[in-house]
């Protein structure tokens, strides 16, 4: 049955993270940008009242045990869904902060889509409900391949009872701090996609370390950190999904770094939805302050046009979200509607932020209007998590025969 | 007869400033935008060029040249940095306002230091935009009195570019929004002039080269020479001043827009991805050349806007807001793109194409906002003699 209404539970956790986005995250939108680090301090805060308590918080994809796994009193999963009505909440209140929280973050789909049972008692098993805020990164971009995932150059060589990492990871979302970083290299690149694997790395393993913390146009207050490999000595037992998951499908490498995609793309086009909520507030109100029924007409008619349009894709985008979180939380295939979710929600939040700039003028650019930094922060949702174009790629292979 | 070819003279000087833009400027970018602001060295140079008081009469002490040529320069400088461009052009487009606006004295007094002894050491700015939006331009909500002394100004003005510790500011302030376009008026404020406060720079989104101020006034007396009052015809001097500042801004516009283009284009031939050049795929190939002939659009929408305010031409009001709106719009797209072509490397400061992506949303906005602009156009639109049948009584 079609259905828009959200569940009494789903609407009882989005007031509270609602509130939580504007009592305790919007404050300090501004001031953490400007600090450039990630706001240890609140984290812990937040995690004392019990949000993202120990754990991921319920808006990065569920508690600990990896997304998707909540379920309604009648065994629906809704996790996918509950995920992407908290992101686009969160990242309202404000898009870097977000993705400081502690938890698994984008490590978190792979080791439980693929993890052996001990791994993801390891991997999850560090995040305690004692105030301390720990992370799990995901480590897939190299400096010569992005878009390109089947291009890595990071070698994985097995040696007994381990394998021997050497390589390098960019642009890694929270891999300097991660207690483990979900790390993909290749043990034959001749092989392509079938010679990827996975592994577990844990902080301090010898042979990692991290290279530096990138200085970046927006999303200040997160880390993006490049992680080095120089025979990197980890354990056969961390190799996710163990030698099995590699040995009965080709691509078991691959298709971990894929099958992620199909629920963290929804997630992420769910908090361009909610910047683009946010930039859109802000000049909603602007336009109610200064120039409500004001002259000149034609001003008039091209103010109301904008903020018109703004609220019309947002809609739309929103509602991309929500059907591909529920395809994937139905098990219905949904790397289509994934893509098609973030092409369109990253797209839609840009053009909004660009025009809430403009429709504010030379106001909207100064550091202390939130637009400005919301102008800095949106463009990297059309290109992390596999750019606009790399999207456009997956959506027209699945609706051209033979491309 | 048409052509797009620039005078002989035009090619000299826009090699020298080719050259300069590039070792002097682009090369330093950064370390300009870190200090916020071009230094003296920099203007020096400039000033030594030649370049500080082109478009000004000779009576000044300028070359006399006009705006297509100024349009030229402009857009270099602006490749090599948007924020330096305006740095270094001294008396900028509070300049400008004098020489639509001012009378033989002004010019005198104002405008010929900027071509004398030490000329590179000095700064005026236009003090223009104010922290609320106004309805249009007559309704300014900073005041202005005449008084015995002179005139008494009263009010707040933001968004002044390169108003650090400008020698001068042309403020535009109104004495009675009723009155339309007789109510609005022009002043120059002569630094350390009482009442007049001025903020450290802001920290705006970009064109961190030139240092973005804003400031108050609070009971300021200015003499009454001090009123540019448009040689009878305010209106008349306010919009040819509009026209030719946005000319200059939307050349700056493209400026830094082709720099985004081109670095695009140089990057995408670099690097591979699925085993070719990123560039040979169609989904950037298309991108690219969108953007390309964006910025060849939005160029000659702005040679052709500078060149009907060389010919007076009654519509190069007109063509000046529609040579900022193309300017912007494709802006908006050219520095976006330029960031997405090179994905990630985009986001970070290392690259060059943030920098576009903060500037192209921050220059835009000297003269107004997008929507201001493009209801002026519209609004324009439904006139030949400026008098709009949906707005006659706004001073768009
Ligand atoms: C702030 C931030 C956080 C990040 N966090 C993480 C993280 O936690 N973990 C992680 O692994 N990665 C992370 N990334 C990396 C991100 O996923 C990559 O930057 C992204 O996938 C693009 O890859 P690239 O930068 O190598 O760009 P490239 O692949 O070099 O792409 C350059 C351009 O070419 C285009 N292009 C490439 N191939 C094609 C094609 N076939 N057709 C058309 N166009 C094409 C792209 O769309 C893009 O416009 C992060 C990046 C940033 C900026």
């Amino acid at each position: 049955m079609i259905d828009f209404e959200l569940s009494d539970s789903q609407k009882n956790i989005r007031e509270m993270v609602r509130w939580f986005a504007r009592e305790e995250v919007r404050p300090l939108a501004l001031e953490s940008d400007k600090a450039h680090t990630v706001p240890l301090e609140f984290l812990k805060k937040s995690m004392q009242l019990g949000l993202g308590s120990g754990t991921r918080p319920k808006a990065l994809g569920g508690d600990g045990e990896g997304a998707g796994e909540e379920r309604d009193a009648k065994g629906t999963k809704q996790g996918n869904r509950v995920s992407i009505i908290l992101g686009e909440e969160i990242a309202w209140g404000d898009p870097a902060v977000v993705l400081t929280f502690p938890g698994p973050g984008l490590g978190g789909p792979p080791v439980q889509f693929t993890g052996t049972a001990e791994q993801k008692s390891r991997a999850f098993g560090i995040f305690k409900n004692d105030g301390v805020p720990r992370w799990g990164a995901y480590a897939l971009t190299e400096p010569a391949a992005g878009s390109d995932v089947a291009g890595i150059q990071a070698t994985a060589r097995k040696d007994g009872n381990h394998y021997i990492l050497n390589g390098r990871k960019c642009y890694i979302t929270n891999g300097a701090r991660a207690t483990w970083n979900v790390v993909f290299a290749t043990v034959d690149k001749s092989q392509g996609r079938a010679g990827h694997r996975a592994f577990l790395v844990f902080k301090g393993t010898p042979g990692f370390s991290v290279g530096k913390i990138e200085d970046k146009l927006g999303l200040r207050a997160s880390e993006t950190a490049e992680l080095v490999f120089e025979d990197c000595k980890v354990h056969v037992d961390d190799l996710l999904g163990g030698e099995e998951h590699y040995d009965k499908g080709a691509k078991g490498g691959f298709t971990t770094a894929m099958k992620t995609f199909d629920s963290t793309r929804p997630m992420v086009a769910a908090m361009a939805v909610g910047i683009a909520r946010a930039a859109y507030d802000v000049v909603h109100d602007h336009i109610r302050e200064n120039y409500l029924l004001s002259r000149p007409i034609a001003r008039y008619h091209v103010l109301a046009e904008l903020i018109a349009n703004m609220e019309r894709k947002i809609a739309a985008a929103r509602l991309m979200c929500w059907r591909a979180a529920w395809m994937a939380d139905e098990g219905i295939p949904n790397s289509k509607e994934a893509s098609m979710s973030k092409a369109y929600a990253a797209q839609v939040a840009s053009w909004v932020c660009q025009e809430a700039i403009g429709l504010m003028g030379h106001l909207g650019t100064y550091h202390a209007n939130l637009v400005e930094k919301l102008y800095r922060d949106v463009k990297v949702y059309d290109i992390f998590e596999g750019t606009g174009q790399v999207q456009r790629i997956v959506i027209s292979r699945r609706l051209l025969k033979g491309l | 007869m048409i052509s797009f070819e620039p005078s002989d003279d035009e090619k000299e000087i826009l090699k020298t400033v080719e050259r300069f833009a590039e070792v002097e400027v682009r090369a330093t970018m950064r370390d300009i935008e870190a200090a916020g602001r071009p230094p003296e060295e920099l203007r020096r140079k400039y000033h030594e060029m030649g370049l500080g008081m082109l478009n000004y009469p000779e009576t000044v002490g300028g070359s006399g040249m006009g705006q297509v040529t100024r349009a030229l320069i402009e857009e270099a400088l602006s490749f090599g940095d948007p924020g330096a461009a305006i740095g270094l052009d001294g008396p900028g487009l509070a300049g400008l306002a004098i020489l639509e606006l001012g009378e033989g004295a002004h010019d005198e007094r104002y405008l010929a230091p900027f071509a004398g002894p030490d000329a590179h050491l000095r700064t005026a700015a236009l003090a223009l935009l104010e922290p609320k939006p106004v309805a249009d331009w007559c309704s300014l909500a900073t005041h202005a009195r005449e008084t015995a002394a002179g005139y008494l100004l009263d009010g707040a003005k933001s968004f002044v570019v390169n108003g650090a510790d400008a020698d001068f500011y042309v403020v535009f302030a109104s004495f009675d929004p009723a009155k339309g376009w007789d109510g609005l008026a022009a002043f120059v404020v002569e630094k350390g002039t009482p009442g007049v406060t001025v903020t450290e720079p802001i920290l705006t989104c970009g064109l961190n080269g030139v240092p973005i101020v804003d400031l108050t006034l609070d009971g300021v007396v200015v003499p009454k020479a001090a009123r540019l009052s448009g040689r009878g015809d305010f209106a008349g001097g306010f919009r040819r001043f509009l026209a030719r500042a946005r000319v200059v801004n939307a050349a700056r516009i493209v400026g830094l827009s082709r720099a985004a283009c081109e670095y695009a284009i140089r990057y995408a031939e670099e690097r591979t991805a699925f085993g070719k050049p990123i560039g040979h795929h169609q989904g950037l190939s298309w991108m690219i050349a969108d953007i390309a002939t964006e910025v060849d659009a939005a160029r000659w929408m702005v040679w052709k806007a500078a060149w009907e305010v060389d010919h007076a031409r009654p519509s190069a009001e007109r063509a000046s807001i529609q040579a900022l709106v193309q300017a912007n719009e494709m802006a908006k797209k050219v520095t976006n793109d330029g960031v997405q072509v090179l994905g990630g490397a985009g986001f970070i400061r290392d690259y060059p194409v943030e920098k576009w992506y903060r500037d192209a949303r921050t220059l835009a906005f000297v003269l107004g906002t997008d929507p201001m602009d493009n209801s002026r156009a519209a609004t324009l639109t439904f006139t030949s003699d400026g008098e709009s049948p949906l707005d006659s009584l706004s001073c768009v």
